[in-house]
Order: C-alpha cells, then structure tokens, then sequence
C-alpha cells in the first residue's frame, strides 16, 4: 500500500493553482492525512497567459504517516496547459502520472508557450509518463449547460473540476470537500457542479487504474484547521496580546511576502490588537517603538528591502531599551531580488545588520506550525528582556500549509512585563539587567529616554567614555540573559555513535529532518539539532558541537549561519547550502554531501 | 496644586547656543503646559533629530528623543497605543521637511490628535551650518558656499496640501502670540501645524529680522485675527489686504478703502489660506491661518475586541474525539 504520494499542479497564475491546493489541503487534513506543501508562483499579479513565465505552481504531499516536508519529485502532475508542462515536466517522476489538460496543449497554447506549432508534447510525454488526457474545458463548460454564465466565467471552475477529480483518486471523501465548497462559495453553484462533475467523471470512467487509496493514519485528538506561516504568525501575535493583556501595534508597510500577516491581523480583529498600515518601512518599526513607549508591544514585519530600512530604527530600540518584534518573511535578495521565491539570507543581516553594537535576540521559526509558537516566545523575550528581537520566518513558510492543533489558551506560555510603577531610575537594573518599563499615564513616573547614550541607571545623557563602555557591555549582557526563557536544547535526531552532527535552522527543517531520518535507516549515523535560537544560542548548544568529530551546517545562503558559528567557536564546520531560491529536497540533500 | 512652568523644567542642563531662539520656545511651552493646566503624567514630548529635537530632555513630562524625521510616526504609535495621552511632536525644518518629510505629510492626512511645532530656522544647525530644505534661494551656507540653488519649501502651503486641519505660525521673539497659539495649537482635535520662527545666532542670524524686530515688523508682518480685516501698518493700521477676484492685494488704507473693504480673516476658508501662505514675499502672515473639523486619527483606528478563543478557531475547523 503506498504510504504517501507527492502532486504537483501547475497552470496559469490567472487558472486558479493556488486556490485548488489550498482545497485539497483542508479536504486531506480533514480526513486524517497528513499534509504539507510548496507554493511557486510569478511575482507578477497577472503575467502574460498562457507564457512560460506566468506558470504557477503548486506542490503537495498526502501521507498516511506523519510527515515533514512536501516531497521532490511529483508522482502525478497535473498540467492546465503546455507552459505549465514546459516548465515542470523534469519534476515528475519517470513512469510517473501526467494529467493534461487537454485544450491546453492546442495550437494557440503552444503558440503562447513559444514552442514549435507542430511540437506534439504529449508523444513526448507518453515515452517517459503515464498520461492521462482530460478534456478539462469541455466537461466544465458541459457541467455548467444550465448555468447561464458567459463561456470565460465558466472557465474559471475549471480548477474545481479538477479538485472533483483529485479528490475521487486520493480517496478524499467527497462530504467533506463539498462542506468547504459550500463554505467558501456561498451559494454559488457553479464552482460546486463543475467539481461534481470532475468526480462524477474520474468515479465513473477513465480514472480507476490511477486511484492511489492512502490509509488514514492515526490522528492526533484535538481541534484542528489548517494554517499556513502568515496566518500561524497573526495568531501567535492574537494568542501574545491576550497573554500580555495589554494593547499590542502591529504596523507594516506592504511587501512581499510579509503583508498576508498584515490583511490576516486586519480581518482576524483579535481583542487588544490595533493594525496600521503604515506610510513606510521607516514609519512601520517606528511607530511600533511608539506603541512599545506607551506601554503597548509594537510588532512589525517585513522582508528583505524593509529589514534594511527598519535598522536604524531597530538601533533606536536597543538604545531606549523597549520591547519590539519584528518578524522578518525572507525571500531572494538583494534588492527586490525573487520577491516570492524563498531564502535564508537576510540571517547576517539579523544578527549584526545595525550601526553601533546592537546585539539583539534572532529566533527562527522551522514550519508555520511552529511560527505560532516562535512568535510567542519573541513577543515574551522582548517584553520580559525589553528589547527587540527579530523573527525569521521565510516566504516558504509564509506559504505553505499543514493541518494545526488548535491549542488550549491555558497551556499558553505565559508573558510578564517588568516592574512598570514610579520610583526607579530609567535604567534600573533588575538582576537579569531588565530595566522597568514605565508608560507615560504612570503618577510620577515621567522621563526621558532617547538615542543618545545614557547614564548608567539615571538615563541621562552622558557621553562619558567609561559610562558608555558599560552601557554598550549592560545592554549586550542583558541580551545573553534572554536564553533563560528558552526551554532545554532539542535534538531532533539522535543516533548511537554518532560522531557527526547536522545543524539547522528556519524552513530547512522538513527536508533536513527527512535526509537525515533516511541516512540513519540506511545505517550512515547522524545526529541533528534544528536551530530556533540564533542568538543568543542555546547555552548548551557549544558543550554539545564539542563532542563531535564533524559538524554539517545546511542553509539556503551562502554559508552564513557556518560562518558565523567558525567565527563564535572558533572551529571549523562543513557548509551545504544553495540560494536557488527554491527550498531544499530531501533528494538533493542527498547528493549534496556525505 | 496649581502647577507653575517652573514643574514643567526638567533637571537636565540646557545646552542651546547661548542667544538661541530655542530658549524663548521652550519658556512659552512651558508656561503654556501650566496655564492650560497640563497633566505631566500624561503628557508626552516626542522628538526626532536638530538643535529643536533636544526639548523633550528640558521639559519634566513623559519624552522621547527618537530619530532623524521620525517624530510623526513615534507619536502615531503612542497615540494609537494610548489616545488619551497628551503627545506633542517637536520638530525642526530639516527634521520634518527633508528627511522626515514623509512622516509629517501623512501624520497631518490622518488628522493624527497631535500639536507639531516645527522651528524653522532655515539652516542645519547641530550638524553646524548647512542649507535646509527652507533656506533661501542663494543662501550662503557651508555646503552652499556659491549660494543655494534649491527652491525652498514652505511649510504652510505644504502643510494645507497635506490636509492638515490647523495651520499656523509663529515666532520666538512674540512670546505672548507663541504662548496663545501654542495653548490652541493644544486645543485643535487633529494634527496643529505650527511654523515658529526661530532665530539661530550662529549659523543664519537675523533671517527673521524684518518680521520680529519691532522697528520693521509692523512694516512686513501680518497678524491675523478670524473675523478681523487682515491690516498691519500698527497701532493704527497702514495697509490692509483686499480679496480681489480670486487673489491678495496690498491696498493702502484710505478714503477710497478703508478697513470695511478689506478682506475678513475666516480661518476655515482652505482656499484663502493657501493665498495667505503663499505670501512669501516681504509680507509674511502670522497666526492661524487654518482651522476646520476632521475625525481624528486615532478614534478611527480601535483595538479588535474578539476574544482570543474565536480568533484561534476562526475559519474551518475539524475536530478528532
């Protein structure tokens, strides 16, 4: 019985990919399979039909058993036209099955695909693929006689017809996909009759010699919904205001691939949570200082081009000793780079990317699962140490989705503001050098605070030198003191004798965890730690490295995190890494090192 | 207890150049925190970068001295956090019109619920003497050694393009005309521009001279009173403006046109306003130019009220018994 399948769908941005994924995703979580996925799509809104370059792209993975990332190579591969076949067909596997759209391989398709008139891609196909030809427009616009819409309004259920037919052949049950239709559609029929009509079809006819039955495998109890890292993070950020029980700013500037945090927070209303969409980068980390003066926390997020706007202002907060987090969604740089296409390399950036010494707290979140909870523990560090901290997440996570326990509010972490009435000093330290945070409505309690260089305890300007050199050493010594709140070292995997150890970080984590699961079933023994603390790092994590003979860093850059950990350890380490701006497979992970 | 300026001096030593027009400002602010009866637990100084941006430091109130034209969105913050905080925003010409220029624009677009006090002083004094954004043409300064060629912006007219809902202006050598308008740039619900002119002896001295000394100021200045005929000239008013088919004209007072001819200040007519700030000439008008109701920004803008269980299940759910 197989135990899991990868599908790849691809079309034109403007066919409904995403949408159609994202269907299957909720039916498959909600019939017990575990699910994970990988979105590729053009940065463009809407890229010329039907050209190679305005492909979209949609991958994901059924499992029967739990699973950490959403596969290599496709095992089906469904293809609305021949730009989309063009620009995938390396990624199914030989034997592997092509579902084609049928009109999208006519004259005008190939045309707009710039391919020859007389290309025949399915001959081509049918040597390397199994191939299915669906005549996908024809059924939709026969399902849809009675409705009357124009012939392009009813082209666009043409993904739902396909949904009916990917549901019939994973053994997805029919009830459930037809409840969210309902749900999403409200009422309106079309979308609802073309995917009937797509199961109907693959039920009835031509489909059963490709019908891969997945075993349920046994779900754990519990709450669920589907989340991707955007919406993972604005609940995270609900779940820390409520804990924090005072008013929290989220203030961002639209960017790609951060903003879905923005429109989640902006439709979610969650209770203490104000949204400002603000007029820049600039504006966005500086108004949530703001807040974070008042008493509120201000939170702010970005990708790559705004990471590097917000500096200054993350220096201003290091300097004024204020809780902030801002939640970095890294995509290709530099510059406007791959602005939806993946990277870990905004990481140099994070930890040292400011004037001045301005250590801060740098966490990673590995899934958008986990972002949840990352996000969390960011907003209790800042509040807890006054200080900001960036959250790296990246634009795979930020897109991808997998089905979430909803978690008990009770068993949420708790956060617990420093000392916040009159009668300290501005810069007071408490033993863990956390300075009280006083809000401006306090009796008594007014101050001043600033970018200039304070006293030691009064905050009042002081440039004198030895007062400076002990605040830039009281600022980062109270940064190191935020490892307090992590919770012990995880190791992910731990193999007898192993005497070489794999470090990783941030969205590498399903690949990572799934090369190295294989190379310790096939006898090669590798232990892995999967970073969420890039600084400070996990107290334990250096006596840890120390009892290995090798030490494997994996990350989607150009060595960063290795880099600076030879320069901290003063050791050397093994770097594997790429900036394709895709994530990495467990298959390429394979080849790339032994 | 009745609380004097003196409560709102803070105990850091002041460290403007001595003769600074910023000494003046800060003693009619802090007078008009007392006689308005200000609640220094509650009131907010916010600062970006410049000789000005050091005031928060000197006042005993909340305060924060942020960064380089980013007082406007600091503010925002605050007031979205907490609108029942009396914030004020201290700014300079380079701080809010050239690096900050963006900050300001949309704070006044939102009508964000804040006093901005822009000292103009047509120079770049901390970093000791370049041109700014509202030096003169030919200014002389040093990086301008062969004069300026940069057409300067003015800060009322920008300001009224902006949608600012109270424009005004002033100067530090009128303390009982700085001390009225910063008591109503106080009582504004919006965003109240205030130019004040500010004197810097040390790198542009005397710039303002024609309208602040009280040899010449009664020749170029206009001050102007809603619902008053817009003269100067003195006790005894010389001169008056005319509204003559849609624009300003300089009429000397006379059995032909007297002050019932002149044009009556009304400051919540926007397009005449514009008129008045366009007056950049010798004649230059002080006072409110401005003033109209708007929703303020931060009552538009509430926290989310749904509890944290409904956010956390929003949306479709499942759930395995």
């Amino acid at each position: 019985m197989e135990r899991n399948v990868v599908v790849l769908l691809a079309g034109d941005s403007g066919d409904g990919i995403q949408l159609l994924g994202g269907q299957i995703v909720r039916a498959a979580a909600q019939s017990g399979r575990d699910v994970r996925t990988l979105s590729d799509f053009p940065a463009e809104i809407r890229a010329p039909q039907g050209t190679v370059s305005g492909v979209s792209g949609f991958q994901f993975r059924l499992a029967a058993d739990s699973i950490h990332d959403p596969g290599a190579r496709a095992d089906c591969f469904v293809a609305f036209n021949a730009a989309a076949y063009t620009k995938y067909a390396s990624q199914l596997k030989p034997g592997g099955l092509l579902l084609a759209a049928s009109e999208g391989f006519d004259a005008r398709s190939l045309a707009l695909a710039k391919l020859p008139a007389d290309a025949d891609l399915l001959a081509e196909a049918r040597a390397q693929f199994r191939v299915l030809e669906v005549p996908v427009k024809d059924l939709t616009l026969g399902a849809l006689n009675e409705v009357s819409l124009g012939q392009r309004d009813k082209m666009r259920a043409r993904n739902m017809l396909v949904l009916g037919i990917l549901t019939w052949m994973y053994g997805m049950p029919t009830e459930v996909v037809e409840t969210e239709l309902h749900a999403v559609f409200r009422g309106d029929e079309t979308n609802i009759l073309a995917y009937k009509a797509g199961f109907n079809f693959a039920e009835t006819l031509e489909v059963q010699d490709y019908r891969v039955a997945l075993d349920r495998h046994d779900p754990e109890r519990g709450t669920f919904k589907t989340i991707n890292g955007s919406q993972a993070v604005a609940l995270g950020l609900a779940a820390a205001a409520h804990q924090l029980g005072r008013p929290m700013l989220y203030s961002s500037y639209p960017i790609t691939p951060a903003s879905d945090i923005l429109h989640e927070l902006a439709k979610l209303q969650p209770e203490h949570v104000t949204v400002l969409q603000a007029e820049d980068e600039i504006a966005a980390v500086t108004s949530a200082l703001g807040a974070s003066f008042a008493g509120g926390l201000g939170v702010t997020a970005s990708s790559g081009p705004g990471l590097s706007l917000k500096a200054e202002g993350l220096g201003l907060a290091v300097m004024t000793e204020l809780p902030l987090v801002l939640i970095d969604v890294q995509r290709g740089g530099p510059s406007t780079g791959l602005p939806t296409k993946t990277e870990q390399s905004d990481l140099s950036q994070a930890l040292h990317g400011r004037h001045g010494e301005a250590p801060l707290p740098v966490l990673a979140a590995r899934t958008a699962a986990d972002a949840f909870d990352t996000v969390l523990l960011a907003a209790k560090i800042a509040v807890e140490c006054m200080t900001p901290v960036i959250l790296l997440s990246d634009a795979y996570i930020a897109g991808s989705a997998q089905p979430w326990r909803i978690p008990e509010i009770d068993a949420l972490p708790s956060i617990t503001p420093p000392r916040g009435t009159a009668g300290e000093e501005a810069y007071a330290r408490d033993a863990q050098g956390v300075r009280p945070w006083v809000a401006p409505g306090t009796p008594g309690g007014a101050h001043r605070i600033g970018g200039l260089e304070g006293e030691e305890g009064s905050g009042r300007i002081s440039y004198d030198p030895a007062n400076h050199q002990a605040m830039v050493r009281e600022r980062a010594a109270k940064v190191d003191a935020a490892a307090r709140l992590y919770g012990p070292l995880e190791i992910v995997q731990c193999c007898p004798e192993a005497d070489t150890l794999v470090l990783a970080w941030g969205s590498t984590y399903g690949a990572v965890r799934s090369d190295v699961e294989r190379r310790a079933a096939q006898g090669q023994n590798v232990d892995y730690i999967h970073l969420r603390h890039l600084h400070p790092l996990h107290p334990d994590l250096k006596p840890m490295v120390d009892r290995y003979r090798r030490v494997v860093v994996i990350e989607m850059n150009e060595g960063q995190l290795a880099h600076h950990l030879q320069g901290l350890w003063a050791r050397p380490v093994e770097s594997v890494c790429k900036t394709t701006g895709q994530p990495f497979t467990t298959e390429e992970l394979a080849e790339l090192w032994n | 207890m009745e609380l004097t300026a003196k409560n709102f001096q803070s105990a850091e030593e002041v460290r403007w150049c001595p003769g600074c027009g910023d000494y003046s400002i800060l003693k009619q602010f802090t007078e008009v925190l007392a006689s308005t009866g200000a609640d220094p637990d509650r009131t907010v100084v916010v600062s970006g970068i410049g000789c000005s941006s050091r005031l928060p430091y000197y006042v005993d109130s909340y305060g924060i001295h942020s960064l380089h034209g980013r007082a406007p969105a600091v503010a925002t913050g605050i007031k979205l956090a907490n609108p029942d905080l009396d914030v004020w925003i201290i700014t300079g010409d380079g701080d809010a019109l050239s690096i900050g220029g963006n900050h300001l624009i949309h704070a006044l677009r939102r009508n964000l619920n804040v006093p901005i006090l822009l000292f103009n002083n047509e120079i770049y004094g901390l970093t000791k003497g370049q041109f700014s954004p509202t030096s003169r043409e030919g200014q002389v300064t040093k990086s301008t050694p062969r004069g300026s060629v940069d057409h300067p912006l003015n800060p009322l007219t920008l300001a009224l393009g902006a949608g600012a809902t109270w424009v005004a202006r002033s100067m530090d050598r009128s303390p009982a005309h700085l001390r009225d308008l910063l008591a109503q740039s106080q009582a504004h619900q919006g965003s109240a521009l205030l130019e004040i002119y500010q004197n810097c002896n040390v790198f542009h001295d005397g710039a303002f001279e024609a309208w602040t000394d009280k040899a010449t100021q009664a020749l170029h200045a206009v001050f102007l009173e809603a619902g008053k005929p817009i003269a100067w000239g003195g006790t005894e008013p010389t001169h008056a403006l005319a509204w003559n088919a849609g624009q300003p004209e300089v009429r000397a007072l006379s059995r032909d046109f007297s002050l019932a001819d002149a044009w009556i200040h009304d400051p919540s007519d926007r397009l005449k306003a514009f008129a008045l700030a366009e007056l950049e000439g010798e004649l230059r008008p002080f006072g409110l130019l401005y003033a109209a109701k708007r929703p303020v920004f931060a009552a538009g803008q509430p926290a989310g009220t749904r509890p944290l269980r409904e956010v956390l299940h929003s949306g479709r759910t499942w759930t395995v018994e």
